[in-house]
Order: C-alpha cells, then structure tokens, then sequence
C-alpha cells in the first residue's frame, strides 16, 4: 500500500464510490416506495461500509469520519434497533448527497486540502442529526472513530491473474519468483500454480530464457492497478490477465492497529458473510453483481474491434470462396461466417446493458423535482430490462435527465390546476425494442403541447415566417430548434425548451431521432429512437463517383433500377412515381458535388425512415455487407450527409451515409419547392 | 545550446522530405511512421488539399495532399511517393493524420546555430507554415510548423454546404 | 555437482542453482545424460534456487521420462523447499513425487 499516493488512484476510487452511492440512493428509494427491506437496508449499509473502507485506506479522514457515523446508526436500523421512518430515509439519503460530496471534493483536491466550511457544517449538521438518531448503545463506539481513526480497514478483492512472462525477462536480470514473493506478501491468501508444459527437453532447452506461465490466484486489498504496478518493468513483453472475481466473498478485513472495542470487531464479523450470502432481489431489474466479473471496457472494446477485423477479412475470404467456385470450401467458409457471426453477437452482448438502472436515477429526481415545485409526481417505469449498447447508456442519460425535468418542470401541471385529471400527476418512462432500434418514451399526463402557442412563438423568434404552413409535427419539432427557448423565457411558456435543441443534437450524435407527440390537455410523449449499438451496422454498399458508401441496412427497402422512362417522367423533379406512391429522391452524387457520369446506370436505394420512404440515387451496388463503424477525424466535423467510415474487404475506405441528415435535406428541398 | 524546437515538439531531430525538388522537413518526434502510397478514399465537400481517407491498420485516418496544402502545386503520384502519418495534439485532441509527399530523405540533427532567418519576402509558403530556414548539404530546407499547417478549423472547413 | 557413476547420473548441485551455473550445467547435462540409465536428483546442499534452475530441472525430469529412463529426487533444502511452495510445485519423478 505505501507507494501509492491518493491521486494515483482517485479516478477509480471516484467511480467505485459513486456507484457504491448510487446502489444506496436506489436501496433507499426502495425503502421509501415498497416499506422497509431487510436486503434494500444490508445494501445501504454495505455500501457506507465500503466508502468508509476505501476512505480509510486513502486517508480521507473527513469521509471515513462522517461514513462512520452514518454506518453505525445504519447498523442499528438493520438490526430492528432503530425503526426506519420516512424522515430517516431523507436524511440518509441528504447523507448520502453529502458523502458524494466529500467524495467529489477530496477527488477534486487530491485529498491535500481540509474540508471547507460548507463541507465541514454539511458534516456537523448532518452527523449530529444522525446521532440524534441512534439508539443509546451505540454513541460509544461511534465516538472513537469521530476523534482518532484507530482502525485501517481495507477492502479485499480476490483475484485471478493468468501470467506469462517474456521469454528474455530472466536474462534482463529478473526472477519471476521474486514478483509472485512481492505480491504473496502482500496477500491475504495466495496460491500460485505453475504450468511447466511449456519447458521445452534439455536438447531444445535455451537454459536462460523463461518458459514459464502462472494462475495465480489470490486475495489483496491492492487495487488492480496496484497489482499491475508489481510488474511494471517487466510489463512490456508479459502476458497478464488480472481477473477480479466479484462473486468470490468479498470481505472488508480489519487491521487492527490498535486493539478494538467489541462492538467494531463484531461489526466487522458481521458484515464479512454479508455479500455472498444475500440472494439477488427478486427484482428482476436492478441487476446484482451475482457472477459477473468486471472488466476494464477498453478490453471489451478492444475485443469488439479485432472481431471487426475479422469480420471484414472474413468477408474477403467469402467473395474469394465464390470466385473459385469451389464448392466444398464455400461450404466450409460458410460454416465460419455463421460462427464469426455468434462470436459477434456474444461480444456485443457483453456490452450490452439493461436500461433499468439509468431509469431507476430518474426516481430521485422525480422525488425531489416534483417536492420542490409542490407537485405530485407518479413515476411509471416500463421495460427496464431493456438492453442497449453501454455506450448509448451513457450518452443518452444526460438528454433524458433534461427532458425529464422539462416534463416536470412545464408538462405536468401543478395538482390544483390538473382539472378533473387525477390530481396527481404521472411521469412514464417505457423502453422497448422495434426493428433493430431501441425506443424510448418518456410520457407525461400534463397539458400537452400548445400548437398555437409554439406557432407564435417561434413567429417571434423568427424562426418560421408568419404565415409559413407547418404540420402538427412539424410544429412540435419547433421545440428542439436551437434558440427557440430561453431559460429566462420558458417558465412563461406552456410547453418545454430549455437547451432541447442541445438535446436534439446529442440524441443525433448518436445516429438517434425524437419523435413527439401531444395532445393539449392529455399529454405529451418524446420518443427516443435509437441504434441498439454503435460499434457495428449491417450496411449496404453503394457507389456514387469514385466513393463507395454505406447506407445502413436496416434502413433499406429495395434497390430499383431507375428506368429511361422514369427518367422522362421525372422531368427534373426530386420525385418518381413507386407503384402509385410519390417517393422523393436524393441524387447522391449531387449532394455531395460528387461528379458522376451520366452513362452510369442510375440505381435507387429505398430507405425507410420514420414512416415514410425515400430514394438515394445511386450510381452502383454492391450488396449487403457487414460494417465496424469507425469514427471519422475531427477534420471532417462539419461533413454533412456522412456518419463515418468503415473499412471493406479490400482494404479501402467506405463512408457511411447520414440517413436522417440526408432525408431532412430532401424535406427542406421539398418544403423550398412548396412554398 | 538553446532547443528551439520547444514550440514544435522535444527532440532537434527532423524528418526531411521532397514536394517537387524543394527539401521541406518535420519533426520526428510527430512521425509515426512512413507508408507507402496507397488508396486513398477521397471524402466528398472537403477542401481539395483534403486527400480524404486511408486505412492505416483498422484505422481510417485522413490524408492530406500536403503541397496543395501549403499553397503549392501537388505533384502527380510516383513510386517514391509515401504518406508520412503524425501523430500530434491539435487543440487539445490526439490526432492522427497523413501527409502525401513526393519522396522521403533523411533524418537530420538541426541546432540552433544551424537556423537561418526565414527571406522576408520570397518565400512561396504562409509564414504561419514555417518554423525555420535551414541548410544541409548546401540546399534549402524549410522546416515546416505542424500547429499551423494542422489548424483544425482550417482543415474542417467544407466547400459546398447544404443548407440543413 | 554431476557425477555419473555406472549408469547412474547425481546431480547434486552444491551452492547456488540459479541463472548463473545453468548454462553450464544444461551442457554437461546433455553431454552425459546419454550414457545414464537413471538419474538422482539432490537439490538438499543447495542453497539457492531460482527459476532457471526450476526449469533445467523440469526440462531434466521431461527428458528423462520421454528416454524412459529412472528418475529419482531427493531431499530438499529449506531454500528450494520454499521455492517450491511458491510455486505449489510438485515434482513429476518416475518414482512419484518426492521421496
């Protein structure tokens, strides 16, 4: 442990305990909605217990101090000494804000400065309002601690590490046996098993090289990084894999400094078999660590990328297969294709994560929004078990937590004036899946959208000509126009606005679209639409002058080889007539000021795309193919119409194309026409 | 002696290269590594000493038409052709970016005493793209300013917009 | 801290058993492991041991038994001993572990 300053390790410490407090905030949600638990209070308790751990490993003296306060009255409530009431789990949870608090401030400054007096009154109010709290037995041991931290409590972690040295590591002066003593040392258990398979006989023997691997597997409160820090000299040309095994008991061991009272070796006795004894919750939705292991995302994104790779040599290896007609290997290559393509499912499905703890956030902020502005706010969650890719989680919580409050804020009115509506008001957060896109809803049963108030406004703001024909969608959609809204502006308007059009555009960024409705009086309802992962599309692959592009394939309804007397009837019209439908058209090529010659077949991709089909003209194509999206440098940021870029099977680039920027640009050029 | 690469990264030792017969020079310590000419995906609105796109191993990365660049004319691809990828910070962000050029030298040590005052006038480049005049072996070489040549709102721009 | 007496080959290493006396050792090793028929390992007069010495010893002990010939090992000192636990090594000896 010396050796590693608080800094070195403040990140993961940050993000451990934030999680730890998030998992406390939702056990005390629990607790307020569904009545005392005794799994929701081990957890909530098990979490203070945690923080005050790493807290006093990294000396963060004003965490574990205040951490310990709340840990002991915790201890009395799960114990029955203590009865939990809804004031008690206000406080906790006001606690709970101050301890992230403490934590983001002792982050921020490195831990090389005190509190400041905010914090320190936080700490003294608070801890006195939870002292005030506790049963008679318990403000002895709860002293001790408050003045003098006599206990160092860490947290130990069971590891599994797979270990292959570099074959010249002994000859640059290292001895493997010297890493596995360092890290034995520092291991509260420890068992090495070596694999000697790989010593090759005495003829082939280089006698200085190194042929050996290890499985270690072992028990330290070292962090990962700490771990990793043992062979750092020797990194370079090792393999190490360093697994954390978090279904394994993980035990919070108390090194005694200084003999203890009782009361704390009890509590330390009692919080060891805590962890793997409780069953999961029953509630399907907040997922417990129950046999899973965490592992770095890098590595899981690194894994998604060479599986890319493969699947983009594969795709050579296939178009080689067909050209050789040969029939047995285009079997047997086949046979790959299918399994290459399982792989890639599996791998994307380890990023994949339930929505249900995103949408468990909201209940705080519903508690406290609606408490603040004297509502009374239901929150509905529907299809928390929702999976979406983990990066989309995470760009997405921020647009959602703005359009929450906005449906707080100005959707739902305030009980008086609800009408013959139930007086109490309901937020519904819904996820499911539709072809290939995640949906999410988040409804309101407030006033509803004003068609003429938002018509007005947006007169006023010069953001439509007075008089301009706007469709009902259309009209709503003014909502997420930048400069539509103001803050000062908006507590004056019925309707939403703050920054939608920040929120617009990230939910864009993610290859999402937003879809509103609303009925005046009823409600309103924003639809999320977004791409289930942003790692790898089923794309098609088109060409337009010398650039292949890709239109991704769920987006796409049929090809359509545009004939000479399409061409006539065109007339220069960005139209053609499908069967009896108009479809408006998009010359690529023109888009893009690509030149493109005449003489090329014309071909048009149909795409769908929020309900209504439009066509890409196209020079040629090429079929379906698979696509690992790759971003496109900051140079091209203002390229419109491309998403990014991909890699083909030959080796060159292939730019995917923006379908819902290109459709809007055919909308603004049929509106221009029009008008 | 006084490094005055400083502004342009550690190290005095430079990468020289040929546009035409005219010596230009970078910094080493930006150099990733040096390519072979290959296919080049151009990207469409971009301006046109905007190459476009390449696969460098699984990574797409942009290529720049360096002569067209600094102003000059590019010269048609030859076989001692080669893209030379960099890898630099530009405002903040990791880049990796290539740059076409008609033939890659040498290696050369530059010290201070080697500089010499860039021509007042004269010079067919943008003084923002120099950082110094040097002579080895009896020519003129013009080490180039990496920040001024990857300006990021330079490089960005799109020549045909949309109204969207 | 090799002899070879009628076909019975003693390595009984002495002092150190590390990277450093390893090279040597492999080549009078694989110079008379030939002409044995058997072979006595003694690592309890040795007072170091590291990984090099583990290998050429498992390297040893694999020949031996693709060559079909006896292996036998000794006591340990404390020093290999505790290499070995390190490791949570046991021998593979024709003979069965350690006798």
């Amino acid at each position: 442990m010396t050796g590693m300053s608080f800094s070195d390790i403040a990140k993961e410490f940050r993000e451990e305990s934030l999680e730890l407090l998030e998992a406390m905030e939702n056990s005390l949600l629990q607790i307020r909605q569904e009545g005392m638990d005794d799994e929701a209070i081990n957890a909530v308790f098990r979490a203070a217990h945690t923080i005050k751990g790493s807290a006093g490993m990294y000396k963060l003296d004003y965490v574990v101090t205040f951490t310990h306060i709340a840990e002991n009255l915790l201890d009395q409530v799960r114990n029955g000494t203590v009865p939990m009431t809804e004031a008690l789990s206000e406080l906790l949870l006001e606690c709970k804000d101050h301890m992230q608090n403490l934590v983001e401030f002792a982050v921020a400054t490195g831990n090389t400065q005190p509190p400041t007096p905010t914090l320190e009154e936080a700490t003294a109010r608070l801890g006195g309002a939870l002292k005030a709290n506790l049963g008679a037995l318990a403000t002895d041991h709860a002293h001790a601690p408050t003045t003098a931290p006599t206990v160092e409590v860490s947290i130990v972690r069971q590891w599994t590490m797979r270990l292959s040295f570099g074959r010249s590591v002994m000859e640059q002066g290292f001895e493997p046996a010297s890493f596995l003593a360092y890290l034995r040392k520092h291991s509260q258990s420890f068992k090495a098993g070596v694999d000697t398979q790989y010593v090759p006989m005495l003829e082939e023997l280089r006698p200085t090289e190194s042929y050996l691997k290890f499985t270690i597997e072992f028990a330290t409160h070292l962090n990962r990084e700490e771990i990793l820090d043992v062979f750092e000299f020797v990194r370079e040309e090792s393999d190490i894999a360093l697994v954390e095994l978090v279904d394994a008991p993980v035990a919070p061991t108390t090194e005694v400094a200084k003999p203890i009272s009782a009361a704390q070796a009890n509590t330390a006795l009692k919080t060891a078999p805590a962890a793997p004894t409780s069953a999961p919750a029953p509630t399907a939705v907040v997922a417990q660590n129950n046999y899973s292991i965490r592992v770095d995302a890098e590595k899981i994104d690194q894994l998604i990328n060479q599986i890319g790779e493969m699947v983009i040599a594969n795709a050579n290896v296939v178009q080689q297969s067909i050209d050789l007609q040969n029939s047995e290997l285009i079997e047997s290559v086949s046979i790959v294709s299918r399994m290459l393509e399982d792989i890639r499912e599996s791998a994307m499905q380890i990023r994949m994560v339930q929505i249900g703890e995103t949408f468990n956030r909201f209940k705080r902020i519903v508690m406290d929004l609606s408490k603040k502005l004297g509502k009374e706010i239901e929150l509905v969650i529907h299809g928390a078990e929702t999976e979406l890719d983990k990066t989309v989680i995470e760009k997405i919580t921020d647009p959602l937590v703005h359009i929450v409050r906005n449906a707080i804020d100005h959707g739902i009115e305030m009980p008086q004036n609800r009408g013959t509506k139930n007086p109490k008001g309901t937020l519904t957060l819904n996820a499911y899946h539709d072809a290939g896109t995640v949906v999410i809803e988040i409804a309101d049963d407030g006033k509803g959208l004003d068609e003429e108030v938002l018509y007005a406004k947006a007169v006023e703001k010069g953001l439509i000509d007075a008089g301009a024909h706007l469709s009902q969608e259309e009209i709503f959609k003014l909502i997420l126009a930048p400069g539509f809204s103001t803050a000062a502006a908006v507590t004056d308007l019925s309707g939403r606005g703050v920054g939608m059009d920040v929120v617009k555009r990230n939910i864009e960024a993610l290859r999402g679209t937003i879809e509103i409705k609303s009925t005046k009086g009823t409600g309103t309802t924003l639809a999320i639409r977004l791409p289930l992962t942003l790692a790898i599309i089923d794309g098609f692959l088109v060409q337009v002058g010398e650039t292949f592009f890709v239109v991704p394939l769920d987006m796409v309804v049929e090809c359509i080889e545009l004939s000479d007397i399409q061409k006539e009837a065109m007339h220069g019209n960005n139209y053609i007539d499908l069967r009896g439908t108009i479809l408006p058209l998009l010359n690529v090529g023109t888009f893009f000021g690509e030149s493109h010659s005449e003489e090329a077949r014309a071909n048009i991709v149909v795409v769908h795309y929020a309900g209504r089909r439009y066509g890409f003209i196209v020079d040629a194509l090429f079929g379906e193919f698979q696509t690992v999206i790759k971003p496109l440098g900051k140079i091209f940021a203002q390229l419109k119409g491309v998403s990014g870029a991909t890699i083909l099977g030959s080796g060159k680039v292939a730019l995917i194309l923006d379908v819902p920027m290109l459709v809007s640009y055919i909308l603004t050029l049929r509106n221009g026409s029009e008008s | 002696m006084a490094n005055i690469t400083s502004k342009n990264g550690e190290g005095n030792q430079f990468l020289s290269f040929y546009l035409k017969d005219e010596m230009f020079a970078i910094n080493v310590a930006y150099v990733r590594e040096i390519i072979e000419y290959t296919h080049i995906t151009r990207v469409p609105m971009m301006q046109n000493f905007v190459a476009g796109v390449t696969n460098i191993r699984g990574n797409v990365i942009p290529v720049l038409e360096l002569a067209g660049r600094l102003g000059l004319k590019p010269s048609p691809v030859t076989k001692k052709s080669c893209i030379i990828t960099l890898e630099t910070h530009a405002e903040g962000e990791e880049i990796a970016i290539g740059l076409i050029v008609d033939m890659v030298d040498q290696v050369y040590d530059i010290h201070e005493s080697h500089k010499l005052s860039a021509p007042e006038f004269g010079a067919k480049i943008r003084k923002e793209f120099m950082q110094m005049m040097t002579k080895v072996e009896d020519k003129f070489m013009t080490v180039l300013d990496l920040e001024g040549i990857l300006k990021m709102s330079e490089l960005s721009k799109v020549t045909f917009k949309h109204t969207l | 801290m090799l002899t070879l007496e009628e076909s019975l080959l003693h390595l009984a290493p002495s002092g150190d058993l590390t990277i450093y006396e390893v090279e040597e050792l492999h080549k009078q090793l694989i110079a008379h492991l030939g002409q044995a028929q058997s072979i006595r390992i003694s690592l309890d007069q040795t007072d170091k041991i590291d990984s090099a010495g583990f290998q050429l010893i498992v390297s040893l002990l694999k020949t031996a038994s693709a060559q079909q010939k006896e292996s036998f090992l000794g006591a340990l000192s404390p020093s290999v001993a505790n290499f070995l636990a390190l490791y949570s090594y046991t021998w593979e000896t024709s003979q069965g572990g350690v006798q």
